[in-house]
């Protein structure tokens, strides 16, 4: 329906646009069209309209698309996204094998019941439909893209990097549908995330202790660095598998509720412990599911639906997180770092560096255990909830603004800023035209131009940018003219000449001469404290 | 718009620009000269380039410090036990070994490449040459930066007076070999970007400075100083009849206006009196700050807010109104007041820059000037 709106009326933009900007390589998919629509001659107002609309539409399709398949089950649109990537993750590999008998029989259950709803959408025409729009929309994206990037050369030896030329090119379909599944997936690293956080927040006082055993341990060890993520997969993951499939039952009953409190989490405890999904409970699949049992069918789907809400939610956060981590990064690398207030950045370093030198020398003799693990345990008591506002309360506010005021005349003034700067020489060209006689040169302008007879400006009969005024002439971006020193004229024309490669006339002016004008340089000193700090690539 | 497309930007010289060809102009002797020259400047541009840290691959130069460091370990191989100072004796000979074998591959890599390759033009060879020139400059500059003649020469007496010093060191605390290897990473590492930079960086520190000159401090003339310069060391001043009988301060005073507006007296004077004319001279200084613009918040080391010119470097005085107050009662003023000169400026190191404030200048003075005369 809608791919007949994007090629129905809109075709001879589209057309358009591809005959006009993209040329032959999108001729094989709009042949056609742009040979109807080559008649019509349309605006570039409504060719924008037009391809925005466009994309619009298509976006529209794709979402549809993607709606239809979700009414099926998030389970089922990953299978046939595993199926069409052909990948190592086919749903076989979530098969157990010793119950064949019974995923056989649910699969083929649900498959019968799936089939009506799927005749719905002719599989052949969704396909081509998808088909169809992600082309256009991969050739859009490959074509929006600049054929010249300014910094190719940075990117070349990325995109002949022989391992990369095979990996897959960008495509929104692959694109769209990895993060898809990576949503669904992306569950327990979250909930690694928050259990995280409760650890530092003290949300969990007995597993934040727990932590910092631990962390004491491997200062005193670092050997157990290794053998911690070992444990951790033995115990962690592959005890928990096992117990899964054989249930040690360790107690009759589940208690309703717990009685009596431990101290070090009455003590200890930062706040309400939320989380969920917790419990020993062995959770066994209810592989007899059957058709008749649509209640909790619905009820898995709305639980997953929710999951996959929540996990998008959770990655659109992370994602910002990350935005703004890499934009705090960022003004780091090129602020700070990259001396944009040398001030700052100069008093930096010397910090760093006289940090440097004693421990260098006085590392050696110092307990790294020690002090390593006291001040683990001194940090996260420090932020402990409880304990936070007390120790602010120690620290004056006074004392804080008077320490700030102390660094920030340190900086100004124990940092002295007088290098020499940059020195170097600017040149124009005092240009004069040739009067009535031969003898009369009346003054014609000052311009950065030679305009001799090869000058582009002089064969178009155009006089080069220049001015009247010295007054005007400016020195080049970031530099400014040293003002104990003006223009001067450059006596030396035999050199000047020879480095701009001209062999003309020269008058005992300083002037050279050829048929109708003649010029002299005027060169003056130019100085700059420091060139301009970096920038990212992006900003330039 | 209209206005901004008037602006007009002044090029840049381009320093590379085309030469005139040398390979007409020289003689062939020389040219032959210089092609068999041409290989040994090649491998001393190598090895420059090395001492700069300035070739392509950075990893070269850090490996061949390594490679020498541990071949200087063969002096007095480290290690206790005798399998320890056995690997030590191994690696300093393995590193030895590669690094001279490096070396004549090296030099036998460039011969054989020149050979296959067409022979230079006397323009190539220049070039090369001029390289050469150019890091040697550089080389004396990163010294030049840190030490001035008389810095250096100061250095040189402190590191022979520090000699007994060395002696005890080697015998009790170094021996010769850390010795060697700290002066060979010291100057392998000197002459690098990062060592100039980190130099430059703490030079930019008030603290460093105070501490460099209180181990290097400056003689300022002191000895011999006078405030004023000598406009004239014996005038004959002749005085009208009116004054006759007056002697002493109160001439003086009365001398004022006579002195200040000379009047030609025809005859009809009671005496002269001889005096000596001079012109006070305090300079007020100051210094550019970022954040504050010019202040007389000066740094320690060099000349305060006042201080009296007359004298080479200088000399601290107080500010030209304390300074009349605590003035000899014998010197009487010609001017009004004192009258302060144009700015002028300097660099860092107040050394004359111009009469008007640019960006390479960072501090600045002027002269307060009275003139005063005493009676003889």
């Amino acid at each position: 329906m809608s791919e007949t709106r994007v090629f129905g009326h809109k075709k001879s933009l589209l057309g358009d646009l591809m005959a006009r900007k993209y040329e032959k390589s999108v001729e094989p998919t709009l042949a056609s069209e742009s040979g109807r629509g080559s008649g019509d001659t349309v605006s570039n107002r409504e060719l924008i309209h037009g391809v925005a609309s466009s994309l619009f539409e298509a976006t529209l399709t794709r979402f549809r698309a993607s709606k239809t398949a979700d009414e099926i089950s998030i389970e089922e649109d990953f299978e046939r996204y595993a199926t069409a990537a052909q990948s190592e993750s086919s749903d076989s590999f979530w098969k157990d094998e010793n119950f064949r008998q019974d995923y056989e029989s649910s699969v083929t259950g649900e498959a019968k019941d799936v089939t009506p709803k799927k005749s719905a959408i002719p599989r052949a025409v969704e396909e081509t439909q998808e088909h169809f729009v992600d082309i256009l929309l991969d050739k859009m994206i490959s074509r929006i893209l600049p054929e010249e990037f300014p910094e190719r050369e940075h990117f070349t030896q990325r995109v002949n990097d022989p391992t990369r030329r095979r990996r897959d090119k960008l495509s929104a379909t692959i694109f769209a549908n990895n993060l898809k599944v990576l949503t669904a997936k992306m569950g327990s690293v979250f909930e690694f995330q928050d259990s995280v956080i409760r650890l530092l927040a003290w949300r969990n006082p007995s597993g934040t202790v727990t932590m910092l055993i631990v962390v004491t341990i491997v200062c005193f060890d670092p050997i157990f660095l290794t053998i911690l993520p070992l444990l951790f997969v033995l115990y962690g993951l592959m005890i928990q598998g096992y117990t899964q499939r054989h249930s040690l039952r360790r107690r009759a009953y589940l208690s309703r509720n717990v009685y009596g409190k431990s101290l070090l989490v009455s003590l200890a405890s930062g706040g309400k412990r939320t989380s969920w999904g917790y419990g020993d409970s062995v959770h066994e699949y209810d592989y007899r599911t059957g058709a008749d049992d649509i209640n909790a069918i619905r009820a898995n789907q709305i639980k997953q639906s929710m999951e996959f809400v929540v996990n998008l939610r959770d990655l659109q956060n992370s994602m910002t997180m990350l935005v703004l981590l890499s934009n705090s990064l960022e003004k780091f690398i090129y602020g700070t770092a990259g001396f944009k207030e040398e001030h700052r950045s100069t008093a930096l370093f010397l910090v760093g560096l006289i940090a440097i030198i004693p421990l260098w020398i006085a590392g050696r003799f110092i307990n790294w255990s020690v002090v390593s693990s006291l001040s683990v345990w001194a940090v996260m008591l420090a932020i402990h909830p409880k304990l936070r506002p007390k120790l602010t309360k120690i620290v004056k506010q006074e004392q804080i603004e008077m320490g700030k005021e102390v660094l920030s005349r340190t900086e100004r003034y124990g940092i002295i800023l007088d290098e020499p700067p940059e020195e170097r020489f600017v040149e124009i060209f005092e240009i004069y035209k040739q009067g009535i006689t031969p003898h009369v040169w009346d003054f014609y302008l000052y311009s950065p131009c030679i305009f001799d007879p090869s000058d582009s400006f002089r064969k178009a009969k155009k006089p080069p940018p220049g001015t009247q005024d010295l007054d005007s002439v400016f020195a080049p971006a970031t530099w400014s003219y040293e003002r104990n020193t003006g223009w001067e004229i450059d006596c030396n024309i035999a050199k000047w000449a020879l480095e701009w490669g001209k062999d003309l006339k020269v008058d005992e002016d300083f002037f050279l001469v050829d048929d109708s004008f003649k010029r002299r340089r005027l060169k003056r000193k130019v100085v700059r404290y420091a060139r301009p700090a970096r920038k990212p690539s992006y900003r330039m | 718009m209209s206005n901004e497309s008037a602006k007009i930007y002044a090029k840049l010289t381009q320093n590379a620009g085309q030469k005139a060809s040398l390979t007409s102009s020289i003689v062939p002797q020389l040219a032959w000269a210089l092609h068999r020259l041409y290989p040994a400047l090649i491998i001393f541009d190598g090895f420059l380039s090395n001492v700069l840290w300035c070739c392509d691959d950075k990893c070269l130069p850090f490996i061949n410090l390594v490679l020498w460091t541990l071949a200087i370990g063969l002096i007095d191989p480290r290690g206790s036990s005798f399998v320890a100072k056995s690997v030590y004796v191994w690696l300093g000979l393995m590193s030895a070994f590669f690094l001279t074998f490096s070396w004549f591959y090296y030099v036998s890599s460039v011969v054989r490449d020149l050979e296959q390759a067409e022979p230079p033009t006397a323009d190539d060879i220049v070039i090369v040459m001029e390289n050469v020139v150019f890091k040697l400059k550089r080389l004396a500059d990163d010294f030049r930066l840190l030490l001035d003649r008389r810095a250096l020469r100061r250095l040189t007496v402190y590191v022979l007076l520090l000699t007994p010093f060395y002696v005890f060191a080697t015998h009790f605390f170094w021996g010769p070999r850390d010795i060697l290897t700290g002066i060979l990473v010291i100057g392998g590492l000197f002459h690098s970007s990062w060592c100039q930079s980190t130099l430059r960086l703490c030079w930019r520190s008030l603290w460093v400075r105070r501490l460099w000159y209180f181990l290097s401090p400056q003689s300022n003339g002191v000895s011999q100083a006078k405030p004023y310069i000598v406009l004239s060391e014996n005038s004959e001043i002749p005085f009208p009849r009116a004054l006759e009988g007056i002697v002493g301060h109160e001439l003086g005073i009365k001398l004022q206006k006579i002195i200040s507006d000379p009047i030609v007296w025809d005859g009809d004077h009671a005496g002269k009196v001889n005096v000596k004319i001079v012109e006070f001279q305090i300079d007020e200084n100051q210094r550019k700050w970022p954040s504050d613009g010019w202040t007389s918040g000066l740094l320690p080391y060099e000349r305060p807010k006042f201080s009296f010119t007359a004298n080479t470097p200088w000399l601290a005085a107080s500010s030209p109104w304390e300074f009349q107050e605590n003035l000899d009662r014998c010197w009487f003023w010609m001017d009004d007041c004192w009258k302060p000169s144009s700015w002028t400026y300097f660099d860092s190191g107040w050394r004359f820059k111009g009469q008007n404030d640019s960006i390479d200048c960072y501090t600045r003075n002027r002269t307060w000037k009275r003139k005063a005369y005493r009676l003889l």
